[in-house]
């Protein structure tokens, strides 16, 4: 095959695969617009009485709320639990790097179903508000996601030797770790930060197992209205794609900013 | 006599369960630049974490102008640092990282401007007082990095290998440069490295280490022409190192007579022989093996007629020696070195 013919058969594979992926999405977003749409091939009309009703319904923001919390919690927990075992890990003592690598994948060989029945047996005698085994599980199932952003973080320059100098300097480790290991951890942080909100935010599986009905989410509200109101499903379905669309640009920007190293300075400079 | 400034005694240091220093013992005098020196792995590191207070298994005494500091934590020792990978602090102007410990001492803002920018002067860098590390050649990141542990004016200042990622040009001047700060400051400083050239071109004092051990303490002179034990003749420079035996072989003698000891170890510097006969001077009849050329001066393998192999360096002053052609070396008994102490491993 000629060099031309096999780029044309790869633009031809991405092409296709693009439509393949992209057409539910247009489809489900023109369907969100539509005022009708059945046994035609484009809709009656154009609408956005989908996305009034929606957002005005008490249901949604109710549901909008406790997702967001759910996201927030679990990106505070997270972070508050994992942050100090990475930085221990980057800068005491990278021996037990190797050990923690193994311990952060178990929770992807954990399946939801057999995390929740143990946690239930598990917690069901105590006086423990689900809601906090719902949000420490799913800090927990984060796990491999936020380590290896976190870990991302210290990849690069010798946090280590950095975080000795400063303490040779006569610093405490306190301060020392304010003043040089955080504005240098900061972008890697943030896309941890926000890699575990979107997956907190969107998780379904744990809290409808643990929590179902109890504890609408915006997920387990997609799924119910999914079976009973196609265009208000629709409507949601977009809102939350643009949400993650819009998510996932922040994260390409931060990692722009922050991959050059002159820009980086630069923003230094500015203070 | 310069006091003993800085005093290691029976130090002892433990790394996750393996003992990589045992039973350490040196001493550092006042105002003077000592070096480390070792090959890689024989623990120097280890050692400067240690006096430097971050490494927290350690046995032993450490006195710092007669005060034990070994319990203190790294921030009360007032010790400086300079890195191997100048750890400067990247979101920081080099300015702010040379001002890092004053801020911390909670100097005025006055002083530590003036502070700063007469430290910059010394080691030439005010120009780049608002650049960035990220911006700095690795040279000039260097000289901050040892700006910054100087402006506190530190008891004792720990260098590890502080040049070893600079080009060899670089590196010279910055160490003549490190020697005169040193002496213009009045620093007292300890300076590891691997580079016996290094060591020799700037210390007042070098300390060997191999397998977390001290081999021998001296001026570079004593390092360089009486190695003590058989790990030192090796390595140090390019000695031949010969049993009584084989010396008597040479038919070769020490100095003033002494007889030789047939199991003890001796040294012969490479560069003592010489091609011209002197009154005193031993013959040693054989030819010239292969012939290296080091710029200034010229290295041979020797072999004797006695079938002993010699390494032989020469000043590359005139044609170089036939390979192959007998002929004879001189040696003047004066150069022949026994290995000290007779217990030396
Ligand atoms: N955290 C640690 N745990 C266990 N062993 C260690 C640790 N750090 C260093 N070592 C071991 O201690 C020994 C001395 O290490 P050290 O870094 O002090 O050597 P060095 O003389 O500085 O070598 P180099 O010239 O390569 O820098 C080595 O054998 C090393 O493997
Ligand atoms: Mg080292």
């Amino acid at each position: 095959m000629s060099p031309k013919a096999s780029t044309r058969v790869a633009r031809g594979i991405i092409t296709f695969l693009f439509i393949y992926l992209a057409t539910p999405i247009v489809v489900t977003m023109i369907y969100s617009f539509s005022t009708s749409w059945v046994k035609t091939i484009l809709p009656n009309g154009l609408t956005l009485k989908w996305y009034s009703e929606l957002v005005a319904s008490p249901e949604f923001m109710a549901v909008l709320l406790r997702s967001f919390s759910l996201g927030l919690l679990t990106t505070l927990i997270a972070m508050a639990c994992f942050l100090p075992v990475v930085f221990y890990a980057n800068v005491y003592n990278p021996q037990v790097k190797s050990h923690l690598r193994f311990i952060t994948v178990l929770p992807f060989t954990i399946p939801g179903i057999i995390l929740v029945t143990g946690l239930i047996q598990l917690y069901a005698e105590l006086p423990i508000p689900k809601i906090i085994i719902l949000v420490l599980a799913i800090s927990l199932l984060s796990l491999p996601l936020t380590y290896q952003a976190l870990d991302n973080a210290f990849i690069g320059r010798d946090f280590r030797a950095m975080f000795e100098q400063a303490l040779v300097l006569g610093d405490s480790p306190f301060k020392a770790f304010v003043k040089v290991i955080i504005p240098n951890i900061r972008a890697g942080v943030l896309v941890a930060m926000l890699l575990t909100f979107t997956s907190a935010f969107g998780e379904y599986v744990l809290t409808n197992l643990l929590l179902g009905g109890n504890f609408e989410t915006l997920k387990i509200y997609m799924y119910r209205l999914m079976r009973s109101n196609g265009q208000a499903s629709s409507v949601l379905t977009t809102i939350y794609f643009i949400f993650l669309a819009f998510i996932s640009l922040i994260l390409i920007l931060i990692m722009q900013h922050y991959s050059a190293p002159h820009k980086s300075t630069k923003e230094g400079a500015k203070k | 006599m310069q006091s003993d400034f800085l005093q290691i005694q029976g130090l002892g240091i433990t790394l996750s369960g393996n003992n990589i220093i045992k039973d350490m013992s040196f001493k550092v005098r006042r105002n003077t630049l000592t070096t480390f020196l070792g090959p890689s792995g024989s623990g120097k590191t280890t050692v400067l974490r240690a006096i430097a207070g971050l490494n927290t298994e350690v046995s032993g005494k450490i006195l710092l102008d007669g005060e034990e500091i070994q319990s203190r934590s790294a921030n009360q020792r007032n010790i400086g640092m300079v890195f191997q990978s100048y750890a400067l602090f990247p979101n920081m102007s080099i300015f702010d990282n040379v001002a890092y410990g004053l801020r911390v001492q909670k100097k005025s803002n006055d002083v530590i401007n003036k502070e700063v920018m007469a430290m910059l002067q010394t080691v030439s860098l005010t120009n780049k007082k608002d650049a960035y590390p990220d911006q700095l050649s690795g040279g000039q990141k260097q000289r901050v990095a040892i700006a910054r542990a100087m402006v506190l004016k530190p008891k004792l200042l720990l260098l590890d290998e502080p040049l070893s990622a600079l080009d060899a040009k670089i590196r010279v001047s910055l160490r003549e440069q490190i020697r005169e700060y040193q002496q213009k400051l009045g620093i007292t400083m300890l300076f590891v490295t691997h580079d016996q050239g290094e060591a020799m071109a700037i210390s007042d004092d070098i300390v060997v280490m191999n397998e977390g051990k001290v081999q021998q303490q001296g001026s570079p002179m004593a390092i360089y022409a009486q190695p003590e034990n058989v790990f030192m003749a090796q390595f140090i420079g390019n000695h031949n190192l010969l049993t009584g035996t084989q010396l008597q072989q040479l038919g070769l003698t020490t100095a003033s007579g002494q007889s030789l000891v047939a199991d003890t170890h001796y040294v012969v510097r490479p560069e003592l022989f010489s091609p011209e006969a002197t009154p005193e001077a031993t013959a040693i009849a054989g030819q010239m093996t292969t012939c290296s050329m080091l710029g200034d001066r010229v290295q041979y393998h020797f072999m004797s007629d006695a079938k002993l192999p010699l390494k032989v360096e020469l000043l590359n002053h005139s044609e170089p020696l036939k390979i192959g052609v007998p002929l004879t070396l001189y040696l003047d008994p004066a150069a022949v070195h026994p290995v000290g102490p007779a217990n030396a491993e």
